[in-house]
């Protein structure tokens, strides 16, 4: 570690030229052989240059440390290296406060109605990938708000409505391009939007989609139903059905099954599906909970059953959703003392309204600690996405997504000035 | 500005010549005009061209007229007769069956009435062959046909009409959903059977409607891709927008019909893909659009920097090729079906108007002399 700092910084004074301007992204060069030197120089390979250097008064690494007037160095989109206790060289970009880029596994960013298959009220198969835009300025409007990484899911109108799609807010213009390989997600919902009035979500009322389920026992009953199918489907292949083997990987906990539950009511449905799915010996759901709003009020079936919980965004009300959950401002720091894992979101919130970074400030003021605060919109969902690895903190080897503060994160008085994507600045805030 | 531009200048020679009737099949007939476009950018002056049967024999400046063949001297353009690839005349209700998404052998030949007066239509407005294409609002609408204006069909597996984007999907019956529409078409082309694996193995040409979207358009250039298809894109106004991506996926296109809400794009597309050599040509899609717009959409085009040439070649001769009749129609070159217009003036200028259009030989059309007309 001494050792290639040693060889930054050599290659830095020595090799490096000056970076009079940091957005100048620089050819990497390619290493050279090492070449014959003086007897006084050490044999020394030549390191390329990085790609961008910025200096932050204050680097909240995520795992619980700040960093002050560290110096971050961004290679490939990687963070290649950070130091703390550096002055700013000359030029190069300065800012108060670092953070990782935030992560929002709510993002509501799916083609509205396009993304809902009416034909069927379970399909675990379909991707919701086939309808993404990536054209939709919601990236855009998201990434300029600190936010690095969305989870996008189908529109809540089916019961099982598919594979959610992890995706940067900034990138190549293709999905599969920009598609983030973690853990898959499958996505459904639990309450009264898949269930929503006795007809099909749009279209005429009276046609033959009105056998779509119209109650919550409705909806929990075809839960239910399909993990039933297919784990007789794997000993009845006549019975087999699209869709069965993605609900047998999640009952073999191989996919995060994610559910919309807003209410108390609807979390315990969901809980008490997975619960009857361990008694029944079929597996057990590694289960999150998207919008969980009302899971202060019985905390303890989250506790025993280890559920993870996405916040929807507070309002000055407390009441959120369709079904007019109550959202009180300490439901965060009250799962947390729990020992739950929570995770922020700002639930396709539009234009104007309160962002994940806000989320994050109204979280603290209902008790949650900065660090804890901090976890919630970066660390906690990049392990949703089994995308630690890459997302979630700052140090080196990870992606340079970075959300950039002009003062202590979260805080009324901050906002994010400045976003790198993958080392590529999105947002430049001079 | 030509007034009485139909010169039957050689009625003093032949007994019996046609007025306002066609020459009846057998006959033989020869026209000369002022400037004769064949079809491949060049322009003969004073050429004729003679046909027989239906089918032109003899095209040139110094062609010789059989005897007793009349000749007829036309004040202006001669081209070949236009053509509007995806074009609905005739057929709006009939084209598009709601209730089922892939209707892969659907044969829209069945739909074709030649005397509906939508067709009729278009031979006013020089269009003399149409691809006749399903409404869009299935995955997979079936097998379009080309036919000729008010006559005959003359290919019934001209493209597999596919909808890759929204514009497949329809509330009551599977799929509603972009993520549905492409499983199902991944699964009928990814293990393919029928006509899917024609279309395949590139012996079918797919008429793919991406829907409006630049991601929707992204998403039918890779399915295309991805399955190694042949044919065009229809159904945006951004297809220019993908020049690039389109060449490289070794596509064709028909380009939208203008319109002021349409803006630039139309016209910037039609540019930059003649720019990277493209081939495409204009749709229609009349009743909605009026058969005129086939023509003024060049015209837009030409006004936005669009050639001339290029702009006649997509309503002719590249639209015939991109909709596999290039060899019976969309040029006059002897061997092919004696379809031609005789314009007032140059047929890509707006201001030019139709005298008389020729379909197999037979005149089908004829402007109204202007007596009460705005001619002075």
């Amino acid at each position: 570690m001494i050792w290639t700092s040693f060889l930054h910084a050599a290659c830095l004074t020595l090799c490096a030229p000056p970076l009079q301007d940091a957005v100048v992204v620089e050819q990497p060069q390619e290493p050279e052989a090492p070449k014959a030197q003086p007897a006084v120089a050490p044999v020394v390979p030549v390191v390329p240059a990085a790609d961008l250097r910025l200096h932050a008064e204050r680097v909240y690494t995520g795992t619980g440390e700040i960093l002050k007037n560290a110096l971050i160095e961004v290679r490939d989109g990687k963070i290649s290296s950070v130091r703390p206790g550096r002055s700013a060289p000359e030029g190069v970009l300065q800012v108060k406060a670092v953070t990782a880029g935030m992560i929002d596994l709510s993002a509501r960013l799916h083609s509205n109605f396009n993304s809902v298959e009416q034909s069927t009220e379970v399909q675990p198969h379909l991707d919701v990938a086939g309808s993404v835009d990536l054209h939709d300025k919601r990236f855009a409007r998201l990434a300029r708000t600190g936010v690095t990484t969305v989870l996008v899911n189908p529109l809540d109108r089916n019961v099982i409505g598919g594979r959610g799609v992890a995706l940067k807010t900034h990138g190549p213009m293709e999905v599969e391009a920009r598609r983030l390989n973690g853990r898959p997600i499958l996505r459904g919902a639990i309450g009264s939007e898949p269930s929503a009035a006795n007809h099909a979500a749009f279209g005429r009322p009276t046609d033959f989609y009105s056998r779509r389920p119209t109650t919550r026992m409705g909806v929990e009953w075809e839960w239910r139903k399909a993990f039933f199918d297919a784990v007789a489907a794997k000993r009845l292949p006549e019975k087999d059905f699209p869709g069965a083997e993605d609900l047998r990987e999640a009952l073999a906990g191989k996919r995060t099954v994610m559910i919309q539950a807003w209410t108390t009511q609807d979390i315990r449905t969901a809980v008490y599906l997975d619960e009857e799915m361990q008694r029944e010996g079929f597996g057990d759901l590694d289960l999150v909970i998207d919008a969980g709003a009302e899971a202060w009020k019985e905390p303890g079936i989250l506790v025993r059953n280890s559920t993870i919980v996405v916040l929807p965004p507070h309002t000055a009300g407390g009441r959120v959703g369709s079904d007019g959950a109550f959202l009180a401002w300490n439901t965060a720091s009250l799962l947390v003392g729990e020992g739950l894992t929570v995770c922020l979101s700002a639930h396709g919130a539009g234009p104007g309204s309160a962002t994940l970074g806000h989320q994050a400030g109204f979280a603290m003021r209902g008790g949650l600690s900065f660090d804890q605060a901090l976890a919630a919109v970066t660390s906690a969902p990049a392990s949703v996405l089994g995308l630690s690895e890459r997302l979630g903190t700052v140090h080196e080897g990870m992606d340079a997504d970075l959300a950039l503060w002009n003062g202590r994160p979260f805080a009324a008085t901050s906002r994010v000035t400045g976003v790198l994507i993958d080392g590529v600045i999105v947002v430049d805030p001079r | 500005m030509h007034t009485n531009a139909l010169l039957l200048a050689s009625l003093a020679f032949v007994a019996s010549a046609p007025t306002s009737a066609s020459s009846s099949e057998g006959d033989a007939l020869a026209i000369r005009a002022e400037k004769l476009h064949v079809g491949d950018g060049t322009v003969i002056e004073n050429g004729i061209v003679v046909f027989e049967a239906g089918v032109i024999t003899e095209v040139g400046k110094g062609a010789p007229v059989p005897k007793g063949v009349v000749l007829i001297e036309h004040a202006g353009h001669l081209s070949a007769g236009l053509i509007a690839l995806r074009e609905h005349a005739g057929a709006v209700g009939e084209s598009n069956d709601s209730t089922r998404a892939v209707m892969d052998e659907a044969d829209l030949s069945y739909a074709y009435r030649p005397n509906h007066s939508e067709v009729q239509g278009l031979l006013a407005e020089g269009i003399t062959t149409f691809v006749l294409a399903p409404r869009p609002g299935s995955l997979v609408g079936g097998l379009c046909a080309v036919a000729k204006t008010g006559s005959e069909v003359i290919s019934r597996r001209a493209y597999l009409s596919i909808c890759t984007g929204a514009n497949g999907l329809t509330s009551n019956r599977f799929p509603t959903s972009l993520q549905g529409s492409q499983a199902e078409l991944e699964r009928r082309f990814s293990w393919p059977r029928g006509v899917f694996a024609t279309a395949v193995k590139g012996e079918l040409p797919v008429m793919l409607d991406g829907g409006s979207s630049r991601t929707e358009v992204q998403h039918a250039i890779a399915f295309a891709r991805r399955h190694g298809l042949k044919g065009i894109l229809v159904g945006s106004t951004r297809l220019g927008e993908m020049a690039a991506k389109i060449r490289a996926a070794g596509l064709g296109v028909a380009l939208s019909s203008y319109s002021p809400s349409t803006g630039r794009r139309v016209v910037e597309g039609a540019v930059a893909l003649a720019e990277m050599q493209v081939p495409f040509g204009f749709a229609l899609g009349s009743p909605n659009n009026h058969p005129a717009n086939l023509r003024l959409t060049a015209a837009a085009c030409i006004r936005g920097g669009l050639k001339s040439g290029e702009a006649l070649k997509a309503l002719t001769s590249t639209a015939a090729r991109l909709a596999g009749v290039g060899d019976k129609v969309g040029s006059i070159q002897v061997g092919l079906a004696a379809d031609m217009v005789l314009w007032s003036g140059e047929p890509t200028d707006p201001g030019s108007r139709v005298m008389a259009v020729y379909v197999d030989g037979d005149e089908v059309f004829r402007a109204e002399d202007d007596e009460n007309g705005d001619d002075k």
